[in-house]
């Protein structure tokens, strides 16, 4: 009963326009009072601050900075001429070119809407004039930027690693199969519209000596998460430690090598990472408040009870966990649509023996998919933004894109192996 | 939220954008909390980094984790008052974005109400946690705990401060676009 009460409060006032932060404070202040629990507010309230509290998160702020200064640092326009350089002589080549870019770019980046403004101010006027249709550009720059979310320093992997306890290590090298699976995916898609459309039929094939020139420029930034994740995978760094590191390097490369960043740029940047990274981190405070209210009212176990009456197969709970996952998406944020279902779903998920970093993959997967779902998304709203693309114009162009992410999340949901090869590779865990 | 895409090379003589007009002495106010919150995030940067190297000759300064943490708890209570101004907490805008001119002011006004009521128990509670902890001291710091909850108390009150100006700005008719600006 108190489970209908918290959901059925917290949604009636986030709907209502309330931001999510006061929505749960809101929630949890209003179930202890209105209700006559024994708890103390301000008891409740450490809860808040020892949510944004842990040395781990610090990684949140580090890696969104780290972002910023290689986004406005000139990383972005060198990612895409290394791939232009690769694969521009593709059929829909210039499509292909913004799959590897995001790609690379959220290798460095993390973020999807940072991704999708980098590298979409870069490609959509070049696609522009090859005769795309702006629609189209701006569909396949909402998903592509999502690949993001899959790459090793994915800002959502982080917060889910610590929501849940999972391995940041083992975590962040579990995505990258599927979102190479997912790229190329999109590609075969990419390359069927240069072929039918005619707009983009390739280019030449670059020299060895261009792509050599190209890749020199562009060394410096793909070598970051090489370092990163070398650094990761070795035990040198935690994710903390990964993320300052990230922000040192990405300050180097983009003040003293690309020299397109100076020293007065910095303050700016930093106030809007934080900026950023606080609306995130306040969101997860007030979720451990939530939680802690959640856990202390036995909700989670009762919760996790009822949905193992429904569900008595791994596979159903999946499937069921994907539809969930899918349909939030389309109201919620990725970020806020995580910290309200993990602590639902973990407990269930381990009482039915389901892998945690496989939940984290497929949770990502499903929440990056929920960014372009028309009629609202983050990476949605800043595709359209830059190519001057109708929403209703995308739609009918995502739904292909979309569709073939679909598929892969399934194929990862059912085919454990997409996630853990890798790490166990890497790790000989997973 | 923010993007990427307004390049900071493009003003040049900024280093650190005003945001939204509004009367001096609230400008004042966030100008202070953006600053302090600028200064903060760069000192953590700081001392993770040299945590780093310090782990490089094989030794881990527990006093940098510690101060770490504790500026962590300031960065987000002082980012979160920071983007009360701004209006740029995660919401939910899919409904109340449908609502244009009269009704949405009224909708905002009752958003705001109820967000002041929220910051209100949050900074009245973040005093009584200030008020219990001065005797509590952090573990290799040595300092009161009531300076690592501090913030919230601080932060609260501050975002009061602009809810109460915003309050007042739409209770004299001015819409989103000028009270936060167009990119808001």
């Amino acid at each position: 009963m108190l489970t209908v009460q918290v959901f059925a409060v917290f949604f009636v006032i986030a709907l209502a326009g309330i931001p999510l932060y006061y929505a749960m404070i809101a929630t949890t202040a209003g179930i202890v009072y209105f209700k006559d629990l024994p708890y103390q507010l301000d008891s409740l309230f450490l809860n808040l601050i020892a949510g944004v509290e842990p040395f781990i998160l610090i990684a949140v702020p580090l890696f969104i900075f780290a972002g910023e200064l290689l986004s406005q640092g000139g990383v972005g326009k060198r990612i895409v001429a290394f791939a232009r350089v690769l694969f521009g002589w593709l059929p829909g080549g210039m499509g292909v070119v913004t799959i590897v870019s995001c790609l690379l770019f959220g290798g460095v980046s993390g973020s999807a809407i940072a991704d999708t403004a980098a590298i979409g101010s870069l490609v959509a006027p070049t696609m522009k004039d090859k005769g795309y249709h702006p629609d189209f550009t701006a569909a396949l720059l909402s998903v592509a930027g999502t690949l993001a979310l899959l790459m090793p320093l994915s800002i959502p992997f982080l917060v889910f690693a610590f929501v849940s306890g999972a391995s940041m290590r083992i975590l962040s090298m579990s995505g990258v199969i599927p979102g190479m699976i997912c790229a190329l995916a999109l590609a075969i898609v990419c390359v069927r519209y240069g072929k039918k459309t005619g707009c983009d039929n390739g280019s030449e094939r670059a020299s060895l000596k261009e792509i050599w020139v190209v890749t020199k420029d562009a060394g410096p930034a793909l070598l970051m998460p090489v370092i990163i994740v070398g650094g990761i995978w070795t035990g040198t760094f935690t994710p903390t430690e990964a993320a300052a590191i990230a922000v040192v390097y990405g300050l180097l490369v983009s003040l003293f090598l690309y020299k397109d960043l100076k020293f007065r740029h910095l303050p700016a940047l930093a106030l809007k990472a934080f900026q950023t990274s606080a609306s995130v981190l306040l969101v997860i405070g007030a979720t451990g408040v939530l939680s802690w209210l959640l856990t202390a009212e036995m909700v989670a176990v009762q919760l996790a009870e009822w949905i193992q009456s429904l569900v008595s197969h791994p596979w159903q709970f999946l499937l069921l966990l994907n539809i969930v996952l899918l349909l939030l998406g389309i109201f919620i944020e990725p970020l806020p649509a995580m910290l309200l279902t993990a602590p639902l779903f973990l407990p269930m998920a381990q009482a039915l023996g389901i892998d945690l970093i496989l939940m984290g993959v497929i949770m990502v997967m499903n929440l990056s998919i929920a960014l372009y779902t028309p009629p609202v998304g983050g990476t949605l709203f800043v595709a359209a933004k830059l190519c001057k693309a109708s929403i209703g114009g995308m739609s009918k162009h995502i739904i292909p894109l979309m569709g073939m992410n679909i598929v892969v999340l399934f194929m990862t949901t059912y085919i454990p192996w997409l996630s853990k090869a890798l790490p166990r590779f890497l790790f000989g865990v997973g | 939220m923010s993007t990427a895409e307004h390049s900071v090379a493009d003003k040049p003589h900024v280093l650190l954008p005003c945001g939204p007009v509004q009367a001096w002495p609230i400008h004042l106010l966030a100008r202070l909390i953006d600053w302090a919150l600028v200064v903060a995030a760069f000192v953590m940067i700081t001392l993770v980094f040299f945590n780093v190297c310090a782990h490089a000759f094989g030794k881990d300064l527990a006093e940098t984790t510690e101060a770490c943490e504790l500026l962590m708890v300031w960065v987000s209570f002082l980012g979160g008052a920071s983007i009360i101004r701004r209006s740029g907490h995660m919401t939910i805008t899919e409904f109340i974005d449908k609502l244009e001119g009269k009704s949405r002011l009224v909708a905002d006004f009752f958003v705001q109400v109820f967000a002041l009521v929220i910051l209100a128990i949050l900074f009245w509670n973040g005093l009584i946690i200030v008020e219990n902890n001065w005797g509590n001291i952090l573990t290799v710091l040595g300092i009161p705990m009531s300076i690592q909850y501090m913030p919230l108390a601080i932060a609260s009150g501050a975002g009061m401060v602009f809810v109460v100006y915003d309050l007042f700005q739409i209770l004299c008719g001015k819409s989103r676009e000028e009270r936060y600006g167009v990119d808001e």
